[in-house]
């Protein structure tokens, strides 16, 4: 027969009845320590995995700046000297939402047969975003001419590379210099000028001379004027002894020929080297040519007239093809 | 509680042994709770300090980061010049291995004894790049790498990290 106990009642005899206590008390704090222990390594593992997740959210962030670092450089230009030190200027713009630091410039030199590089570190060009700014530094190049191709480039703090475009106008710039010339010459019309003799091999007033284009008829003259080297290949050009000036009077009778200048050195001092050594003009380089060597004769219907001048310039490439133009380039009035 | 009870308790023999049993049993029960939560201890220690270690590592890893300024081959010289910089978060980073590679991943030549140096050419004294520090590697005798051709640079860090690069002669 089963009695059937009230709940009451049974509460009462659960704890009245101390048999099998321990046991319930030594189980409960067994759970308690194995809780204990599992929920520290839980909570454990929980913070090393949030520092793993920071980590990666800062990795993230980085790339995400990384990639949202926008910077430009354009118009670089590039001047080099004799001693291989290549002069780079370029505007910088900052048009990407955060600050850009850059840290060093690249610069590459490359010809047919050669190339090099160097770097140079820049300080001080932190760009806000939208900030522009100019940057002119010199890298050491050694070997480098200004024949030689250069490309340059870059380094922003966060790892960017940031190429350097080329000067857009440099190319019309170019074009605009030669129209004072033809082909790989231009000619400067305000430095053309005349020098008397004041010595058989010695030219008076050197090296400013006689700035004009009235010139006395029946002297014996030369001619100075300054020619820069634009050739578009940008190689250097040497002159040698053939090159010349020639003049002649298209409205004086017969269309006489008048003198021809050859060209000459001529130190400082206005003295003229007897043995001509080629004149080397780099590119981009501009020099004051002298044609001292004298050579035919003035006419007497010559006398008050406008003759026209011709230049003829003969040597090679710095790649040694041959060089060889004319350049119709001033007109001189030989008054009496 | 009442004196006659607890003299009998004292001089009683009945159940004695049951007492010395039971004694016995829970002093075992004990020693050996206590073992398993010595044990339990050490093995979640142990877990702890791996796991940890794994974190550490993978978390130094992810903050390391080198960016390639210029790979320069210098023919004449059959030697590789790669310049580097950290732009990580993370200082000492070391250079353990180089691979150079073909375009199609082709092994060409493995570089495992590595001298970093400034750019200056000086030698890097830690032999690490700290954060913004730059270094290069100048890996030579490296024949074989024809003109106008593409190449791959891979750099492995004592982290274990790999950056990878392409660059054309």
């Amino acid at each position: 027969m089963t009695i059937r106990l009230s709940f009451r009642e049974k509460i009462r005899r659960l704890i009245a009845d101390s048999k099998g206590f321990s046991s319930v008390i030594g189980t409960t704090f067994m759970v308690l320590v194995m809780m204990f222990l599992g929920t520290s390594v839980f909570l454990w593992t929980l913070s090393q995995n949030t520092l793993y997740n920071e980590a990666v959210r800062e990795k993230n962030q980085l790339e995400v700046d990384r990639l949202n670092e926008i910077a430009k450089a354009f118009d670089g230009k590039y001047t080099v000297s004799d001693d291989g030190t290549v002069q780079v200027s370029a505007e910088l713009q900052n048009t990407g939402p955060l600050s850009v630091q850059f840290t060093t410039i690249w610069v590459y030199a490359i010809n047919n047969t050669w190339n090099s590089y160097n770097y140079s570190t820049v300080s001080d060009i932190n760009l806000r975003p939208g900030d522009s700014s100019a940057i002119t530094t010199d890298v050491t190049i050694i070997g480098s001419s200004s024949s030689n191709s250069f490309s340059s480039w870059l380094i922003t703090e966060r790892g960017n590379v940031v190429p350097v475009a080329p000067a857009a106008e440099e190319q019309s710039i170019q074009w605009a210099n030669l129209a004072e010339g033809i082909g790989s010459l231009a000619f400067n019309f305000s430095s053309f000028r005349y020098y008397e003799f004041i010595d058989d091999d010695q030219l008076g007033d050197y090296p400013e001379g006689n700035p004009t284009f009235r010139v006395p008829h029946g002297e014996t003259i030369a001619f100075g004027f300054e020619l820069t080297n634009y050739n578009p290949l940008k190689e250097a050009i040497t002159f040698d002894e053939h090159s010349q000036m020639w003049s002649y009077f298209p409205a004086s009778p017969g269309q006489a020929n008048g003198p021809i200048w050859y060209v000459a050195n001529v130190n400082p001092d206005g003295t003229i080297e007897p043995i001509y050594s080629e004149i080397i003009l780099a590119y981009e380089e501009t020099k004051l040519f002298v044609f001292a060597k004298q050579g035919g004769r003035w006419e007497n219907q010559q006398q008050n007239q406008l003759g026209a001048v011709n230049l003829l310039m003969f040597g090679r490439f710095e790649s040694g093809l041959e060089y060889a133009q004319n350049i119709p380039f001033v007109a001189i009035f030989a008054y009496s | 509680m009442n004196p006659r009870k607890i003299w009998k308790l004292l001089h009683g023999r009945r159940g004695v042994s049951a007492v010395i049993s039971n004694v016995i049993l829970t002093g075992a029960v004990i020693a050996v709770s206590f073992v398993v939560l010595a044990w339990t201890q050490y093995r979640s220690s142990a877990y702890n300090d791996e796991y940890s270690e794994a974190m550490d590592a993978d978390i130094a890893r992810l903050k390391e980061r080198l960016v390639f300024e210029y790979v320069f081959y210098d023919q004449s010289g059959s030697t590789l010049s790669v310049y580097l910089m950290n732009c990580g978060t993370i200082n000492d980073t070391t250079v353990k291995t180089v691979y150079v590679t073909t375009s199609t991943g082709e092994p060409i030549e493995v570089f495992s004894s590595i001298t970093l140096r400034y750019f200056d050419g000086n030698e890097i004294p830690d032999q690490d790049l700290d954060r913004g520090e730059e270094g290069k590697i100048v890996l030579s005798s490296l024949d074989g790498l024809e003109a106008d051709e593409s190449y791959s640079v891979r750099v492995v860090t004592g982290r274990g990290s790999t950056f990878d690069h392409t660059f054309i002669i």
